[in-house]
């Protein structure tokens, strides 16, 4: 009903101004125009919806141009920000997959000149995108919770489906959604609540679990599927929430103790080891895409809270073998950050093994409450260092992950306001270079985002749409059944 | 006779709007200002496609629209009179077109006074209303259609669109439809079954729909539609009362006799059933009116609104008791310059009567916040602010805790995510004034340091970085302090904190953090809490007393000693001349 509605009204609206907006003698200024959001000069893949874009704060006429190389055109009007037909703007993507693109922005404020800016270049990058994004939409709040919900995005157009929304289960939160190498058949979700439990998706077949286990901390965390896709690493944690008294600083999330574990989909089994449980902080656990390694972030223990901002973490490493669902006997640390002060969260391998993007920050793995939080890539051939400065602001920038080419990442920032999270899309080749970010494209930018009460946290691509049936889920949700596991934690070491 | 008779009700009508409107205005203004807090209303196409994007929403939509206006009490007031005389009266249509008797218009009130004293709840949302209203339009429109044909078209678009903008409330039409069909003599069998099967397929239709339309919505809530209720997980069997009632009260009238043959005893009927429903109703009315609650929500406007001298008049009346009102009652005597000397003259609970802990909840972090902000911190007062609107269990926003997010992040120098509340907020009807006004200022450093209550708090705001602590209030207040010792509010906190929590030991410690702040004459607590340590450890205390405490209040120790240790029941020996002691409340609170 709500689609049927705006497509009717921006139907009329556009129609009517397509009519009667002209450039007339426009004043040349050599000033990139102060699009929202800044599209000027990105690289976007072949597939991507519309770049729709505005002016904030501005009152007027605007007329974009774009011009290809190869002679198509695409103008958009508008009063505030243009709108782009979305079949017209797919067929000039595809007709310049590889190339570039013009685009020629003039405006008109209220009863002021016509303005025509400098020219901007979008490039069009012949890899695809995975079509969907899987994101959760939540206030950036403290303790409480409203509304939120876990939702996909068609990449290629605007559309925005629930997966889940916490109306149908109120009172209860939900994080931690995780997919098997982008592929939407394979879904990990927790639920925290009344009803909650970690729902695992495989295929058709969905069952719900308590991962909490007499011998675990709590409930299982921060999932990351094995490239095989029968493992789900998670970390378990002991978590407080404190809060800063000064500005500029919000909210601390620390752990009070956290291990790693792996759960066995078959065999409906918690595995870990001595290494994975130590007295030491493990969280944020990952596997290599071959699945022989678990990569996951480890610090000393500190005493919470006194000394949270002693707390710093590693990039390390752990042998893993599938077969046996046994770990390595030592643990390699990859990058020693607490050495230089710095601490690590979200290692993330590219899909091709070479790279580890990770998040560095001064203290802690809550890197979304940490300004100086920023992205950085080791990589793994070489064993070098990369600060991604390319993508990132003097703001947060924290989750990452990857999309199932290797080419493109998603990673979310606070760039915008300080607070409100926005994902930001960016291709890197496979030496290193980091492309332009652009921020996750709208139909309307300023509603989605400015007027928009939400974070966008946890990006993840899918292939795919997430197909299920909701009205099943919430009926297993309200049973008291949760299927139980067993935890075993001195899974042999290899030899 | 019949003009005459239109005159009567008319009256009628008026006295119950009357009523309504002298309750909800003097009875139960604050009531109204709650609603007003926790509701966003923006004139934005995104925010009515929102709310008209499940069922019930226009209702909601038009409700939230309202609700604005009971920010000024007597606007509210005003329109929830409106809205029940409304209800009354096209009870009173639908009701009439049935079947005219004597007894219809006053039968008419009993669901417009059943719903005013639901309405006493304050969870009880003005949407309701709304719904009813667009379900009885229906209803009446429906009796206005003659055609067979026509009837069976308005029932095929009137149902569903009935449902979609005022939610589960098309049961009144849909009953009071097929009711009024299989009652009338007029109609043929043929027409009573279509219509029936008509109305039925188009419920059972809309019921099966639901869930493919809504998957997202438990099935329950969407049968309710619009939320009557402040917490959608819950529904008030008054709900399914009043629904029942609104189908039973026009259809009653089928039963009644169209006029009775004397003159004289259909005026005695009339006025008889009329005074009793009118008893009845407000007494039922007065008997869900809840006068503690009513309280503490003017407390709270009073204090939102900072009119102090009203809080100190009201507590002056009647001295509050919970903690809520007592916590609002001492910010206004301290921002007043008051609470060290008049504190203890009001009933005192404990620290909890200062700053309250902080709960998941919308109302009690919504009015600790204000305690917060106006000592300076800042970022509590905004976590406060954040999650009283998170907690609002229906998913809304709150205007009021908005506005104060774009005062904490305007005072912490946070512009841009200030600039955002304050671009979402010009799309309210009476926060836009003020929130143009201060997109104005932002970045305007000397603007906003020079304003009279940002500039005051960036002033005294804590700079140096400590974690909060629910269970450590005296040590936040203490850093505070300890930052700037000028800082007349947090020296007054904490000591009253200490004397609250009958820690005498730290107010002793603290006490001398005060010098800088230069009070005239020490306060009178304070000199009534230093002249009894100091008796504790001293002979002849009140010769040798080394602070300025002053010849009444030695002499008054005495006395209250002498009164102590001799009477047989201290407690109420003390009550008449040493309530307003803070050693009265060390003894005995």
């Amino acid at each position: 009903m709500k689609k049927i509605i705006q497509i009717v009204a921006i139907g009329c609206l556009s129609v009517s101004m397509a009519c009667c907006i002209k450039v007339k003698d426009p004043q040349i200024t050599g000033e990139l125009p102060p699009v929202f959001p800044d599209y000027c000069g990105v690289t976007v893949p072949v597939n991507i919806a519309p770049l729709n874009f505005g002016f904030a704060d501005f009152e007027g006429n605007m007329y974009v141009s774009i011009q290809s190389n190869k002679g198509g055109t695409l103008t958009a009007t508008g009063r505030k920000s243009v709108r782009f037909n979305p079949e017209r703007w797919k067929n000039l993507l595809k007709e310049n997959s590889g190339d570039s693109l013009l685009v020629t922005v003039s405006a008109r404020a209220k009863n002021e000149q016509w303005v025509q800016y400098k020219p901007f270049t979008i490039y069009v990058s012949s890899i695809p995108v995975n079509e969907y994004l899987a994101y959760r939409l939540i206030a950036p709040g403290y303790e409480v919770y409203s509304k939120m919900g876990i939702y996909q995005r068609d990449l290629t157009s605007f559309r925005e489906e629930a997966i889940l929304e916490n109306t149908l289960i109120p009172s209860n939160c939900m994080n931690c959604h995780s997919f098997s190498r982008n592929d939407p058949g394979k879904m990990s979700l927790h639920i925290r609540g009344p009803l909650g439990g970690t729902i695992m998706k495989d295929g058709d077949s969905v069952q719900i679990f308590n991962t909490k286990t007499d011998s675990t901390l709590g409930n299982c965390v921060y999932p990351y599927w094995h490239p095989g896709g029968r493992y789900i690493t998670y970390s378990v944690n002991t978590t407080l929430q404190i809060f800063h008294a000064i500005q500029n600083e919000r909210v601390e999330v620390v752990d009070l103790a956290s291990d790693i574990v792996v759960l066995d989909t078959r065999t409906n089994r918690l595995l870990s080891c001595d290494l994975l449980k130590t007295n030491d902080f493990e969280t944020f656990p990952s596997f290599s895409p071959d699945g022989k390694t678990l990569y996951f972030s480890s610090s000393a223990f500190k005493s919470i809270p006194q000394e949270y901002k002693e707390v710093r973490y590693n990039l390390c490493a752990i042998a893993f073998d599938p077969d046996s669902g046994t770990f390595g006997d030592k643990v390699d640390t990859l990058v020693n950050a607490a050495a230089i002060g710095k601490s690590i969260s979200y290692g993330r391998p590219s899909p091709d093994g070479k790279y580890i993007m990770f998040t560095l920050s001064d203290y802690g793995n809550f890197s979304i409450w940490h300004k100086e939080a920023n992205l950085w890539l080791l990589n793994l051939e070489d064993g070098s260092l990369k600060e991604l400065t390319d993508v990132n602001s003097p703001d947060v920038e924290s989750y990452h992950s990857w999309s199932s080419e290797g080419f493109w990442f998603v990673f979310s920032s606070r760039r915008l306001d300080g607070l409100y999270t926005r994902l930001f899309l960016a291709g890197i080749s496979r030496d290193g270079t980091v492309s332009k970010p652009f921020l996750l494209p709208q139909k309307d930018p300023f509603a989605c985002y400015d007027a928009s009460f939400f974070s966008y946290n946890v990006p993840e691509f899918l292939t795919g749409p997430v197909k299920w049936d909701v009205r099943k889920m919430y009926r297993a949700l309200n049973k008291p059944e949760r299927k139980t596991l067993e935890y075993i934690g001195d899974q042999n070491l290899i030899q | 006779m019949e003009k005459k008779s239109a005159t009567t009700h008319f009256l009628l009508s008026a006295l119950f709007g009357l009523s309504v409107f002298l309750f909800f205005g003097l009875v139960y203004p604050h009531h109204l200002h709650y609603h007003e807090q926790f509701q966003l209303f923006l004139s934005t196409p995104a925010y009515f496609l929102q709310l008209m994007a499940k069922p019930g929403g226009l209702a909601e939509y038009m409700a939230s629209f309202l609700t604005q206006f009971f920010l000024f009490s007597w606007s509210g007031a005003a329109i929830m009179a409106v809205l029940l005389t409304s209800l009354q009266m096209i009870i009173a249509g639908v009701s009439r077109r049935l079947r005219e008797n004597p007894l219809y218009y006053p039968l008419s009130f009993i669901p417009a006074f059943f719903f005013w004293s639901l309405l006493c709840d304050e969870n009880m949302m003005p949407s309701g209303i709304l719904s009813v209203l667009i379900a009885m339009v229906t209803w009446r429109g429906y009796l206005e259609v003659k055609h067979i044909g026509w009837k069976t078209v308005y029932l095929l678009f009137l149902i569903p669109i009935t449902y979609w903008f005022g939610g589960g409330s098309a049961v009144i039409p849909v009953l009071g439809i097929i009711t009024c069909e299989w009652m009338n003599k007029e109609s043929r069998w043929s027409n009573k079954v279509l219509i029936t099967l008509c109305t039925l397929s188009v419920t059972v239709a809309v019921l099966l729909l639901i869930p493919l339309l809504l998957p997202q919505f438990p099935y329950k809530r969407m049968l309710f539609g619009t939320d009557f209720f402040r917490f959608p997980v819950y529904y008030p069997t008054g709900i399914p009362v009043l629904w029942g009632l609104l189908w039973l009260i026009p259809v009653i009238n089928l039963f009644l006799p169209a006029s009775l043959k004397k003159t004289g005893k259909s005026r005695l009927l009339f006025i008889s059933s009329l005074v009793l429903i009118f008893v009845a109703g407000g007494l039922l009315v007065m008997a869900n009116r809840d006068a503690g609650k009513e309280e503490v929500m003017a407390y709270d406007h009073y204090v939102r609104m900072q009119h102090w001298d009203k809080v100190i008049k009201m507590a002056d009346r009647r001295s509050p008791s919970s903690p809520l009102a007592v916590a609002c009652l001492n910010l206004a005597l301290c921002k007043s310059g008051k609470m060290s000397d008049n504190m203890f003259h009001y009933f005192q609970n404990g620290p909890e009567g200062l700053i309250p802990t902080f709960t998941r909840d919308f109302t009690i972090p919504m009015i600790t916040g204000e305690i917060y902000y106006h000592l300076g911190f800042i970022n509590t007062a905004q976590r406060f602010a954040f999650e009283a609107m998170e907690s609002l269990p229906n998913y809304w926003k709150s205007g009021r805790a908005l506005k104060r997010l774009a005062e904490t992040n305007l005072i912490n120098g946070e512009y841009k995510v200030a600039a955002k509340y304050l671009r979402i907020l010009t799309h309210t009807t009476f926060y836009k004034k003020w929130a143009h006004y201060v997109l104005g200022l932002l970045r305007d450093e000397t603007a906003i340091n020079t304003h009279p209550e940002w500039g005051y708090l960036r002033t005294y705001r804590s700079k140096t970085d400590f974690l909060d602590s629910e269970n450590e209030k005296d040590m936040m207040l203490g850093i505070l302090l300890q930052q700037n010792l000028t800082h007349y509010m947090a020296y007054e906190y904490l000591l009253s904190y200490c004397l609250l929590a009958k820690d005498l030991e730290h107010f002793m410690e603290y006490f001398p953090l005060g010098m800088k702040l230069r009070y005239d004459t020490l306060p009178l607590s304070y000199q009534e809490a230093l002249l009894y340590v100091w008796s504790l450890s001293h002979e002849d205390p009140l010769k040798t007393v080394p602070y300025s405490v002053s010849d009444k209040v030695r002499q008054q120790l005495a006395a209250y000693q002498q009164l102590y240790l001799n009477a047989s029941d201290p407690e109420q020996a003390l009550k008449k001349n040493y309530s307003g002691t803070y050693w009265y409340y060390l003894h005995f609170r």
